[in-house]
C-alpha cells in the first residue's frame, strides 16, 4: 500500500474542492431548465424533497466510508465488504468515461470564451456555427489539448497544493461569477418576466409522479456520488473529520448554485428573444446555440455581448473543470493506493489514455467519423455513462451499505466524528427511499433499453452474494467465535 | 419593467431562505468548530492497519 499518502489542508479545502466537484456544467445547463420544465417554483418542493430523502444520506454514506476507512473508492469498498470491491472499479472506470467527454465539452467553452469577443457566428447565426462550422473544426481539439495539460499540471502538485489550491481560486470565483451574471440579469429590461417563468409555481404538477422522478434522478447526477469521487475525496481528510455537516454543507452550496444560476439564464433569454419560450432549453444546445445568440441581441451592442458572453462561458468552463480535476483524482488516488505507485506514474497513465480518448471524441467532427452528427460518440458516452451506469452503481453501492454492511452502523460513524448527530430515520431513507427511487429510475430505463437489464442482474447478483456471505460469516463467527478468514471484513475489533 | 408575480416571489424567497439558510446554518456550525485540523492533528494517534 503506498505509503506517502496525501492530505488536504484545512476542512475548507475539502469542502471547496467537494462543491468544486459537485457543481458543474449541470448545475448550469440542466438545473434550471429542469425547474422551468417539471412545475417551474413548485419543482422546488419535490426536489428539496429528493435532496433531502435520497441525495445527502446517499452523501453521507460516501464521505463516511472515506473519512472512516482513509482509503480510496474501491479500496474502502474492499476493507467493508471484500467481494464488492467491483462497485468502486465500476463508478472509477465509469467516471473517467464521464470525463472523457467532459473534457470536450469543456473544451468548447474555453474556445468560446475567446470566441465571445471575435463572434464568428456574425455571419451565419450559433447554430450554424456551431455543428457546422466549430465542431467540424479543429478548435474542439486544441480545447480538449488545453484542459487536459490543465488538470494534469494542477494534479501534478497533488491534493493540498494542486487540488486544494486551484478550488480555492476556482469556486469563490464561479460564485463571483454567477451573482454578477444573475444582478445583471434582473436588471435587464424584461429580466423580471424570466424570473416569472422560471419561478412561478404550477402546484399541480407536483401531483405528477414525472416531476418527483425528474427530482430524484437529478439529485443523483449532481452531488458527484456513484463516480467514486466522494469517498476518494474525504479519504484525503485527517482521520476523526466530521461527516454529517460537510454533506450538508455541500448539498446545500451545490442546490443553492444551480438555484441562483437560474437568475442567471432565464432574464437573459426573455430580454434577448420576443418569443423566448421557443428558445428555451437545456444542455449543449442552451448553451453554445441559444445563449450566446441571447447575448448577442441584448441592449449594449457587441461590448456587452462580449462581456456577458466572455464570463458565462468562463463561469461554465471554471465550474467543469473543478469537476473534471475530482473525476481524475477519482482514478488516479485508486491506481496509485491499489498498484502501490506513485502519483505521478498513476496520473501519466491515466492522463495520457484519458486525452486519448477525449481527442477521439474531439475528432469526430475534423475528421469526419460520422458526417452529419459529430456529436455522436459523444452522445452515445453520455447516454450509456450518466444515464444509465450511474444509477446502476448508486443502487448496488446503497443496498450493500444499507443492507449488508449496516445503515445503523455507517449513522453510527458518522455520529461520532459529526457537528450534529443524524437519526433512525437515516437508516429507513437508506434502506427503503433511496433504493425504491433509483431501482424505480432504473426499470424505466430498461423498459426503453431492454439491453441494460443484464448489466442491471449481474449488479443485483453480486449484491445477493454479498449479502448470503455476510450472513454466512456472521453465522460461522456465532457458532465457533472466530473471525471469517475471507470474505467481508466486519470490524468487529473497531 | 413587469412586475415578478407574487407566487413567483414566494418561490424565490422560499428557495432562498432553505437552501442559503441551510448553508448558512451548516456553515456558522461548521465555523464554530474551525476549519482548520490542526487541533484535531495533535490529538491523533497512530493507527493500526486492518
Amino acid at each position: 500500500m503506498a505509503q506517502d499518502r496525501e492530505e488536504w489542508g484545512t476542512r475548507i479545502g475539502f469542502i471547496l474542492a467537494a462543491t468544486g466537484s459537485a457543481i458543474g456544467l449541470g448545475n448550469i445547463w440542466r438545473f434550471p431548465y429542469q425547474v422551468y420544465a417539471n412545475g417551474g417554483g413548485a419543482f422546488l418542493l419535490p426536489y428539496l424533497a429528493a435532496l433531502l430523502l435520497a441525495g445527502i444520506p446517499v452523501l453521507i454514506i460516501e464521505i463516511a466510508l472515506g473519512a472512516d476507512t482513509q482509503l480510496t473508492t474501491p479500496l474502502a469498498i474492499r476493507k467493508k465488504i471484500k467481494e464488492s470491491e467491483f462497485i468502486g472499479w465500476w463508478a472509477v472506470l465509469n467516471g473517467f468515461i464521464v470525463n472523457a467527454y467532459y473534457v470536450v465539452i469543456l473544451g468548447w467553452a474555453m474556445m468560446f470564451i475567446f470566441f465571445s469577443f471575435t463572434q464568428p457566428w456574425a455571419g451565419t447565426g450559433t447554430n450554424e456555427y456551431f455543428f457546422n462550422s466549430f465542431l467540424v473544426s479543429w478548435f474542439p481539439v486544441i480545447g480538449v489539448v488545453a484542459i487536459w495539460a490543465i488538470n494534469y499540471g494542477i494534479l501534478w502538485f497533488g491534493v493540498s497544493d494542486g487540488l486544494e489550491r486551484a478550488n480555492k481560486l476556482l469556486v469563490p470565483a464561479i460564485w463571483i461569477l454567477v451573482i454578477v451574471l444573475a444582478i445583471r440579469g434582473l436588471t435587464l429590461p424584461g429580466g423580471i418576466e424570466g424570473l416569472n417563468f422560471y419561478l412561478e409555481p404550477q402546484f399541480d404538477q407536483i401531483l405528477n409522479a414525472d416531476v418527483w422522478i425528474s427530482a430524484f434522478g437529478q439529485i443523483y447526477f449532481t452531488l458527484s456520488v456513484a463516480l467514486g469521487i466522494m469517498i476518494t475525496y474525504a479519504s484525503y481528510q485527517p482521520e476523526g473529520q466530521d461527516i454529517s455537516n460537510n454533506a450538508f454543507i455541500i448539498a446545500f452550496a451545490n442546490t443553492g448554485f444551480a438555484f441562483l444560476a437560474g437568475f442567471a439564464i432565464f432574464p437573459v433569454l426573455f430580454a434577448a428573444f420576443q418569443n423566448p419560450t421557443e428558445a428555451v432549453t437545456d444542455g449543449i444546445g442552451l448553451s453554445f446555440v441559444v445563449l450566446p445568440e441571447a447575448f448577442a441581441k441584448l441592449p449594449g451592442g457587441d461590448l456587452t455581448a462580449a462581456t456577458l458572453g466572455g464570463l458565462f462561458f468562463l463561469m461554465l468552463t471554471m465550474a467543469g473543470l473543478s469537476s473534471s480535476l475530482s473525476l481524475l483524482e477519482a482514478a488516479v488516488g485508486p491506481f496509485h493506493e491499489k498498484l502501490d505507485i506513485s502519483r505521478h506514474k498513476a496520473l501519466n497513465t491515466l492522463a495520457g489514455l484519458g486525452a486519448i480518448f477525449s481527442l477521439g471524441i474531439a475528432l469526430e467532427g475534423p475528421l469526419g467519423f460520422s458526417p452529419g452528427t459529430p456529436l455522436q460518440m459523444l452522445t452515445i458516452l453520455d447516454t450509456s455513462s450518466a444515464t444509465f451506469t450511474l444509477p446502476m452503481i448508486a443502487f448496488g453501492e446503497t443496498l450493500i451499505f444499507a443492507w449488508v454492511y449496516g445503515a445503523d452502523r455507517i449513522r453510527e460513524t458518522a455520529n461520532e466524528v459529526s457537528d450534529f448527530h443524524i437519526g433512525v430515520w437515516f437508516d429507513w431513507l437508506v434502506r427503503i427511499v433511496v433504493p425504491v427511487a433509483l431501482g424505480y429510475s432504473i426499470l424505466r430505463n430498461a423498459v426503453d433499453q431492454p439491453g441494460l437489464i443484464a448489466p442491471f442482474l449481474i449488479m443485483l447478483s453480486a449484491v445477493v452474494a454479498s449479502l448470503v456471505k455476510e450472513r454466512r460469516d456472521v453465522v460461522t463467527e456465532e457458532v465457533t467465535g472466530t473471525e471469517p478468514t475471507d470474505g467481508p471484513v466486519t470490524e468487529g475489533g473497531e | 419593467m413587469a412586475a415578478i408575480e407574487t407566487s413567483a416571489l414566494i418561490m424565490a424567497i422560499l428557495g432562498f431562505v432553505v437552501l442559503f439558510g441551510g448553508l448558512g446554518v451548516a456553515l456558522y456550525v461548521a465555523l464554530a468548530g474551525g476549519f482548520g485540523y490542526e487541533e484535531e492533528e495533535a490529538e491523533e494517534e497512530p493507527t493500526e492497519p486492518v
